[in-house]
C-alpha cells in the first residue's frame, strides 16, 4: 500500500470513527433484538416471534430473509462479549426511556464495526477495479454512504459488498465465485434479483454456463428457504416487507410503470456497447426507482457504488446528480418520522427527540402541506430520472 | 502544507466537530429538558366532582414549562372537562387549563403547556387537578390510594441562549459519569492511534 493509499484509509477511518457513536437510528435496535434470540438457540425466529409475541416487549415481525437472521446472529453473540451486561437490557427495554441508556454510543459503534469493514472493504474494491484514486476517495468521503451506513445503521451495506464483489469477480474471470457472491447477496436482501439480469448478461455465455450460473445464483436463497417453506409464520412476516409490492405500486392505465422501464434499460443494456454498460444501466434503474418507488432511504445504498462509478467517469452533466441527491434528502426530511431527523442524535442528548422536526415546523408554522411537497418532490424526481437516463443515454 | 500544519488542521477540525456534535447542536435546538417527575403507576384514583387532587412539586431545574399527568378515560366513553391549575407557593393559581374527556386515551400522558413559569430550580408549586365528571369511577388519573399523591412528570425550557449552553454542558457532564469509563477511553484512545497513524503515514 502506497503512502497516500495509506492516508486516504486512515482518514477514512478517522471520520467514520467521529460520526459511529453519535448517530442512531431504532431500526439498529428492532434488527439487534430479534438478532439476540439466536444466542440463545432459537434457529426459526419466525415462528418463535409469531408464538412469543404477547410476552416480548417488542412485538413486530421479524420481516427479513433466514440467512440475514443467522449471519448477523452469528456477529451479534461473537460481538456480545465485547458489548457488557448492560447491552442486554437496552435492547430489551421498549419502554419510556429507552433511547436514554447512556451508553448507546458504544453498542452502536460496536454494532457497526462489521458495517464499517465491508464499507472499507468496497471502497477497496472499487479502488482496484477502477484504477482511479478519485473513485476512492469519492467512496470514502461521500456523506450519502456515510449517512446510509452509519447514520441509518442498516445491514444493506452487507448485500451491497456482496453485489459489488460479484462483479468485480465476473471481470476477473472468476464466473463461479461471481455468481455464489450475488448469490449470497440475494439470500440476504431479496433486492439484488433486480442486478442479476444484468450481471448474467454481461458476457457472452453457452446455455449450460447459463444455466449453471442461474442455479448458483439462486442456490443460497432457495437452501436457505427450504426449511421455512411450509410454515405459515415465515410467509406473514416476510411478505409484510414488500418490495415487490412497492416497485408495482407506480401505475399509468393500471399499468406499472417501473417493470416497463426496467425491460427499457434492460434491451438498452444489452445493445450498449459502451464499457461501463453494466454500471450505468444500475444507475438508471437507480434513478427511475427513486422516482417511482416509496422507497425507504437505505434502499440507495444498493446502487450507491454504481451511481458513483458513473459519477466518477461522466464528462458533463456535472450537476445533475448532487442536485438529484439534494432533491433525495429533502424528500427524507420530509417523513411525518422524528427518527429520520432530530432522533438520529439521541445518542448525544435523548432530549433531541422532542425537538420539532422539519415536517411539524412546517406543519404547524406555514401554510402548505408537508405530505403535498413530498409528493410534489417525488414527482419531480420522477421526471429528473427520466431526463437523467435521456442525457446519460446519450453520453458517450 | 507542511505535516504538521495538516495534522494540527486535521486535530483543530476533530475537534471543533465533537465540540459542535456534542455542545453547540443541543444547545441551539433543544430548548425543552425533562426534569423531576412521579410515575408510580401504582392506583387509579377516580376523577370526579367528589374527589380532586392537590399535588406538591419542588423543581430541580429553572422555568418550569410543562406539568403532565396519567390520565385514563375506560373505552374513551367520558367526554367531562379537566381542569389542571398550577399554584404557586402561597397557593395562588399562576397557570390555568382545561381540556376534556375526548383528547384522554386509555391511558394517556396529557401534557399542559403553559407560556413558562420564571422560577428557580427548587421552588415549590402545587399541581391542582378537578373534573365536572359526575360520575364516580368512570375517569381516573394514576397515583398513590394511601397519600392521594397523583402521578407527574415536568419539563423545564432553556430561556436564553447562555443558560441554554450551560443546560447541556451539564447534560453532557451528567452523561459523561453515567458512561462506561472504559468505553469512553477506548474511543478516545482509537482517534489517539489513528490520528498518530495519520502523522506517521503523512
Amino acid at each position: 500500500m502506497s503512502k497516500s493509499e495509506k492516508c486516504i484509509l486512515i482518514l477514512a477511518i478517522i471520520v467514520r470513527f467521529l460520526i459511529m457513536p453519535f448517530f442512531y437510528h431504532p431500526d439498529m435496535k428492532t434488527q439487534n433484538f430479534h438478532f439476540q434470540f439466536f444466542s440463545k438457540g432459537i434457529f426459526n425466529i419466525y415462528d418463535y416471534v409469531a408464538k412469543n409475541k404477547s410476552s416480548l416487549p417488542y412485538q413486530d415481525t421479524f420481516n427479513y430473509l433466514p440467512l440475514t437472521y443467522y449471519t448477523f446472529g452469528v456477529t451479534q453473540t461473537l460481538t456480545k462479549p465485547f458489548l457488557g451486561k448492560d447491552f442486554n437490557l437496552w435492547i430489551n427495554n421498549w419502554g419510556e426511556n429507552q433511547n436514554s441508556d447512556p451508553n448507546i454510543p458504544f453498542y452502536i459503534t460496536l454494532l457497526k464495526i462489521p458495517y464499517l469493514l465491508l464499507d472499507l472493504s468496497l471502497g477497496w474494491f472499487l479502488y482496484k477495479q477502477y484504477k482511479s484514486k478519485k473513485i476512492l476517495m469519492l467512496w470514502y468521503f461521500n456523506p450519502i454512504s456515510l449517512y446510509l451506513i452509519y447514520v441509518l445503521g442498516n445491514f444493506d451495506i452487507l448485500p451491497t459488498f456482496l453485489t459489488f464483489l460479484s462483479f468485480y469477480l465476473l471481470k476477473k474471470e472468476k464466473t463461479n465465485w461471481a455468481y455464489l457472491s450475488i448469490g449470497i447477496a440475494i439470500a440476504l436482501k431479496i433486492y439484488p434479483i433486480l442486478f442479476l439480469p444484468f450481471l448474467m448478461f454481461y458476457k457472452k455465455e453457452k446455455v449450460l454456463s447459463f444455466i449453471k450460473n442461474g442455479l448458483i445464483s439462486l442456490a443460497p436463497l432457495v437452501i436457505s428457504l427450504i426449511p421455512f417453506i411450509f410454515q405459515k409464520s415465515f410467509y406473514d412476516a416476510f411478505l409484510g416487507s414488500g418490495l415487490t409490492q412497492k416497485l408495482l405500486e407506480f401505475r399509468i392505465q393500471n399499468i406499472p410503470i417501473f417493470p416497463v422501464f426496467y425491460i427499457l434499460i434492460f434491451i438498452h443494456f444489452i445493445i450498449s456497447k459502451s464499457k461501463l454498460k453494466f454500471e450505468k444501466s444500475i444507475f438508471f434503474i437507480f434513478l427511475i426507482f427513486i422516482g417511482m418507488v416509496n422507497f425507504h432511504p437505505q434502499w440507495i445504498l444498493w446502487f450507491l457504488p454504481f451511481v458513483l462509478v458513473t459519477f466518477n467517469n461522466q464528462t458533463k452533466f456535472y450537476i445533475f446528480l448532487p442536485l438529484f441527491f439534494v432533491l433525495v434528502f429533502v424528500y427524507i426530511l420530509l417523513f411525518n418520522d422524528s427518527y429520520l431527523f432530530w432522533g438520529h442524535l439521541i445518542p448525544v442528548d435523548p432530549n433531541f427527540l422532542s425537538v420539532t422536526s422539519p415536517f411539524q415546523i412546517i406543519k404547524l408554522k406555514t401554510h402548505f402541506d408537508p405530505v403535498n411537497i413530498q409528493n410534489n418532490i417525488h414527482s419531480i424526481l420522477f421526471l429528473s430520472g427520466i431526463l437523467g437516463i435521456i442525457l446519460y443515454a446519450k453520453e458517450k | 502544507m507542511q505535516k504538521k500544519n495538516k495534522i494540527l488542521i486535521l486535530i483543530v477540525s476533530e475537534t471543533l466537530f465533537l465540540i459542535f456534535i456534542l455542545v453547540i447542536l443541543p444547545s441551539l435546538f433543544i430548548k425543552e429538558r425533562p426534569g423531576i417527575s412521579q410515575t408510580s403507576f401504582q392506583n387509579t384514583l377516580s376523577l370526579d366532582t367528589k374527589n380532586s387532587y392537590t399535588q406538591e412539586i419542588i423543581t430541580d431545574k429553572s422555568n418550569l414549562q410543562t406539568v403532565s399527568v396519567l390520565l385514563k378515560n375506560p373505552a374513551l366513553q367520558n367526554t367531562s372537562h379537566v381542569n389542571i391549575e398550577l399554584l404557586d407557593n402561597n397557593k395562588n393559581i399562576i397557570r390555568s387549563l382545561t381540556t376534556s374527556g375526548v383528547s384522554i386515551a386509555d391511558p394517556s400522558w396529557i401534557s399542559f403547556k403553559f407560556p413558562f413559569v420564571p422560577s428557580k430550580s427548587g421552588d415549590k408549586f402545587f399541581i391542582k387537578l378537578t373534573s365536572d365528571n359526575p360520575k364516580t369511577d368512570t375517569l381516573f388519573v394514576y397515583g398513590n390510594l394511601k397519600d392521594k399523591s397523583i402521578d407527574y412528570k415536568t419539563t423545564y425550557t432553556s430561556g436564553s441562549i447562555k443558560s441554554s449552553f450551560k443546560n447541556t454542558i451539564m447534560e453532557q457532564i451528567n452523561l459523561f459519569h453515567q458512561r462506561n469509563l472504559v468505553h469512553v477511553s477506548l474511543f478516545i484512545i482509537i482517534l489517539i492511534i489513528l490520528n498518530i497513524l495519520l502523522l506517521i503515514s503523512l
